[in-house]
């Protein structure tokens, strides 16, 4: 008899170790304690970089509070502390007899124009003064020089913005010597003066041409009369042509003529040497004048501006910006 | 009696000559357009004729040595305009004057 052998069945085979089972496991046991870790990292510095974020701008809008504030408070202050200097200086400037004490009256007359000339008109208070000093006397001189200063600085402060000009003419034998041609000239071009926009665009070449002549000399007065006149590029109705005195009183910032696109123009005297008696010899006299143009944003705060003007001048600004 | 009508006289022309004169300045236009290098001439009873040229932009300045009326005219290489009335000052004054091709005031 045959032995059959029965094969046992042969032994389930070993389960086959997949190989990602272990990395798997490791990306879940990652994720599992990785994310809240990741999250939590992620919450707390983006929450506190916000939160820093945040104060810094809360900090600079307060500080620029605060700076506002400061600056308003001074300028609050300093505007009171010149309200009662004005009221006491004016007060008492005005109510005093004028024909006593001239010396005290030129004192607070320095005293309104080194402070207050910008807002206020004092080409009336110099000229009333200068009447009652006898000419060339001490405080006539130290009045006009004043005077002569103001108006220098005045100058040289719309001519930062502006263009300025300036000549010393001989008064001797005007009518034949300097009637009727031009002793100031200047041309600017429109575009350093006037902004570009897409409504009035200026082109680079464009040119503004001003010129003034002397008209009339007074000797009493000590007021020449000037022409000016004013030509615009293109539309010949913007053109300017008028005839006013110069004193040795008028200040720039508040005695000037208003030109298109927010120009003004303005003609000032800082010297004027003539005979003390109108029927002395002219031989050595002469007169110093400025031609001075500026947008009238930097006009005295007394002279209002028109809107237009205040559009240009936020144009220029940008532009200064840009 | 003749030195009272003589000092009479001479007061009434001193009277038209004041001791300043004044300016008489503007522009002359030909149409529209700037009249350059034309002659302007200003007649006034007493004293010289006063004669000046224009500039490039027809404008010109001149001094007038009465108070009145006085006569001016225009004139262009042989042209002459007629004769017109202007008022002078011893203060300065602003005239603008327009004429046609035969050089008369419009």
């Amino acid at each position: 008899m045959a032995t059959v052998t029965q094969l046992k069945d042969p032994p389930p085979p070993p389960p086959i170790k997949k190989p990602e089972e272990k990395p798997g496991r490791a990306i879940e046991w990652t994720k599992a304690v990785g994310m809240p870790i990741v999250t939590l990292a992620v919450t707390v510095l983006g929450g506190y970089y916000f939160t820093s974020l945040s104060k810094q701008r809360e900090d600079h809008a307060s500080n620029e509070r605060l700076y506002a504030q400061l600056l308003t408070n001074r300028e609050q202050s300093d505007a009171a502390i010149r309200k009662d200097m004005f009221g006491v200086v004016i007060n008492s400037f005005l109510t005093t007899d004028k024909t006593k004490d001239l010396d005290d009256k030129v004192l607070k007359l320095e005293l309104l124009a080194n402070n207050f000339s910008q807002t206020l008109d004092l080409a009336p208070l110099f000229k009333d003064i200068a009447r009652r000093l006898p000419s060339a006397s001490p405080l006539s001189k130290r009045l006009d020089r004043t005077a002569a200063n103001l108006i220098f600085r005045q100058v040289q402060s719309l001519s930062r913005r502006g263009e300025t000009v300036r000549k010393t003419v001989s008064l001797s034998n005007w009518e034949q010597e300097v009637f009727g041609k031009p002793i100031l000239e200047t041309t600017v071009l429109k575009s350093r003066l006037v902004p570009s926009t897409k409504e009035q665009p200026v082109g680079a070449g464009e040119q503004i041409r001003f010129s003034v002549e002397i008209i009339d000399v007074d000797v009493e007065r000590r007021e020449v009369g000037v022409r000016l006149r004013v030509y615009f590029p293109g539309n010949s109705d913007n053109d300017v042509d008028r005839h006013f005195n110069v004193g040795p009183y008028d200040f720039p910032m508040l005695d000037n003529t208003q030109l298109p696109d927010g120009l003004r123009a303005t003609v000032v005297m800082t010297e004027m040497k003539v005979p003390d008696s109108p029927s002395g010899s002219m031989a050595n006299s002469f007169a110093t004048l400025h031609l001075v143009i500026f947008p009238a944003a930097s006009a005295s705060l007394k002279e209002r501006q028109d809107f237009d003007e205040i559009l240009l001048e936020m144009l220029r600004a940008e532009r200064s910006a840009s | 009696m003749k030195r009272v009508g003589l000092f009479v006289v001479a007061s009434i022309a001193a009277g038209m000559q004041p001791a300043n004169a004044g300016a008489l300045y503007g522009t002359l236009t030909l149409g529209n357009a700037p009249a350059a290098g034309y002659s302007l001439h200003l007649d006034c009873p007493g004293i010289p004729t006063t004669t000046v040229a224009t500039d490039n932009r027809g404008s010109f300045s001149m001094l007038a040595r009465a108070v009145g009326s006085c006569n001016m005219w225009v004139q262009h290489g042989g042209a002459v305009g007629r004769k017109f009335v202007v008022f002078v000052s011893d203060n300065p004054m602003r005239i603008d004057l327009s004429i046609d091709g035969a050089l008369n005031k419009r």
